[in-house]
């Protein structure tokens, strides 16, 4: 893959280079710019319009597009956040909503944190690193291109263990490990990459798969799912909202027990998306 | 403390925020930095944006309307150019200022918008030396 492609290790290195350089107080233009610019990248503003089609039904492809420059423009915000604090320590300001479910989580460790493309992965799991002794493992989707990945591999926050859902079986061994000991696994429930166990469901009225890992390491590990979202909210400044844990029952009816717990999961999903839908940075469609 | 500028700094002791936490909200964890103030931020970037569009648009040859829009692109790529080529917040600021004498001392469409923007940096030092002599 050329450096240069949307995904190419270039833009992982400019961005760091200009995250140190750009003074803060200019970097809302600098960002407007550009947001326009990569809303060039095409599969990611068509598939971002797609979606804003099912959140937003009736809406119309001009609305849509306008939204699509919103989405960009909250991610640019998100990845220079990200980069910013993983580069100088810039942290942002967090507000909490459900606080008492993410403190059981930190407090209780050994349980499933189910989240989506949302806010900022390494700034929350700095978040949780700071208020909790316990283990963070991530799980997320490796990089396209092995470039971007060695950088990102250098480069990532060292409060957390990530994983690559790559090799299903292996890791769902080690997930399982990590819960047993009392670490909290982290992933993003809604996205199903290709070679991993998925389940049907439906969001936004639109029928999709979403995967079944994290209710399957549930059910295995007795361990409650905790649905939290990381909302950037403003300028520095993000909102953790925290869901009342969900538990999957251990049961010989496995299908009936994933899709209740499906259900419920991708009900606070819509709840969370059809309120803050220029935070969902889901470049695949539906 | 969570100003840069020394005029923010005074306006932010002068007028405590007493912003309350808002509603469906259990905690905020606010952080300590100097840049950390979006009204601040916000109103510096869209002044520097606004002044160098002006500056822009006066060197053009057209009406000012379209000098104006075509300004807003050329904005947009003058004010990183300085940023990637090594400069930082001191530079960008330095060369505000020194297109602002330029333009204060020639009249024309900018004339006015360079001595409001020099009446700024006036302001902003004077409120720097009310900061150090107040301890802010």
């Amino acid at each position: 893959m050329s450096r240069f492609h949307v995904r190419g290790v270039f833009w992982r290195q400019f961005l760091r280079y200009a995250a140190v350089r750009v003074p803060p107080w200019i970097e809302p233009a600098v960002i407007a710019t550009w947001s326009a610019i990569f809303l060039l990248w095409g599969p990611g503003r068509r598939g971002v319009m797609r979606n804003l089609k099912a959140i937003k039904p009736g809406s119309t492809a001009i609305a849509n597009f306008f939204r699509c420059y919103r989405v960009f423009w909250n991610y640019a915000w998100t990845l220079g956040d990200n980069v910013r604090f993983k580069a100088i320590g810039t942290v942002p300001d967090w507000e909490f909503s459900g606080y008492q479910y993410f403190e059981t989580m930190q407090t209780a460790g050994s349980a499933i944190l189910l989240t989506a493309h949302m806010g900022s992965y390494d700034l929350g799991a700095h978040l949780f690193a700071e208020r909790s002794g316990q283990r963070i493992v991530m799980v997320r989707a490796p990089e396209v291109d092995p470039q971007t990945a060695a950088y990102e591999e250098k480069h990532r926050a060292q409060q957390v263990q990530i994983e690559f859902n790559v090799k299903s079986a292996d890791l769902a061994i080690d997930l399982l490990h990590a819960i047993r000991d009392g670490g909290i696994v982290a992933v993003q429930g809604d996205r199903v990459t290709p070679g991993i166990a998925d389940l049907p469901a439906t969001l936004f009225g639109v029928p999709t798969r979403l995967p079944a890992g994290p209710f399957a390491l549930a059910m295995a590990s007795h361990a409650p799912i905790h649905p939290i979202f990381l909302v950037r909210v403003g300028r520095r400044r993000y909102r953790v909202v925290a869901f009342p844990p969900i538990v999957v029952p251990v049961s010989r009816d496995r299908d009936a027990a994933f899709a209740a717990a499906l259900q419920t999961w991708t009900g606070h999903l819509e709840d969370v998306i059809r309120r803050w839908w220029f935070q969902w940075f889901m470049f695949h469609p539906l | 403390m969570r100003n840069r500028f020394a005029l923010a700094k005074l306006a932010a002791r002068l007028w405590p925020n007493k912003a309350s936490t808002p509603p469906g909200i259990d905690r905020v964890f606010l952080a300590s930095n100097r840049d950390q103030s979006a009204i601040e931020t916000y109103t510096v970037c869209i002044w520097y944006c606004a002044t160098v569009a002006v500056y822009i648009a006066a060197l053009l040859p057209w009406q000012l309307p379209i000098a104006l829009l075509a300004a807003i692109p050329l904005t947009a790529i003058a004010i990183e150019i300085p940023i990637y080529a090594g400069g930082g917040s001191f530079v960008l600021m330095l060369l505000l200022f020194l297109a602002s004498v330029w333009f204060a001392m020639h009249a024309g469409t900018a004339f006015y918008v360079a001595w409001f923007t020099l009446m700024v940096f006036g302001t902003n030092a004077i409120a720097s030396v009310v900061n150090r002599l107040c301890g802010i």
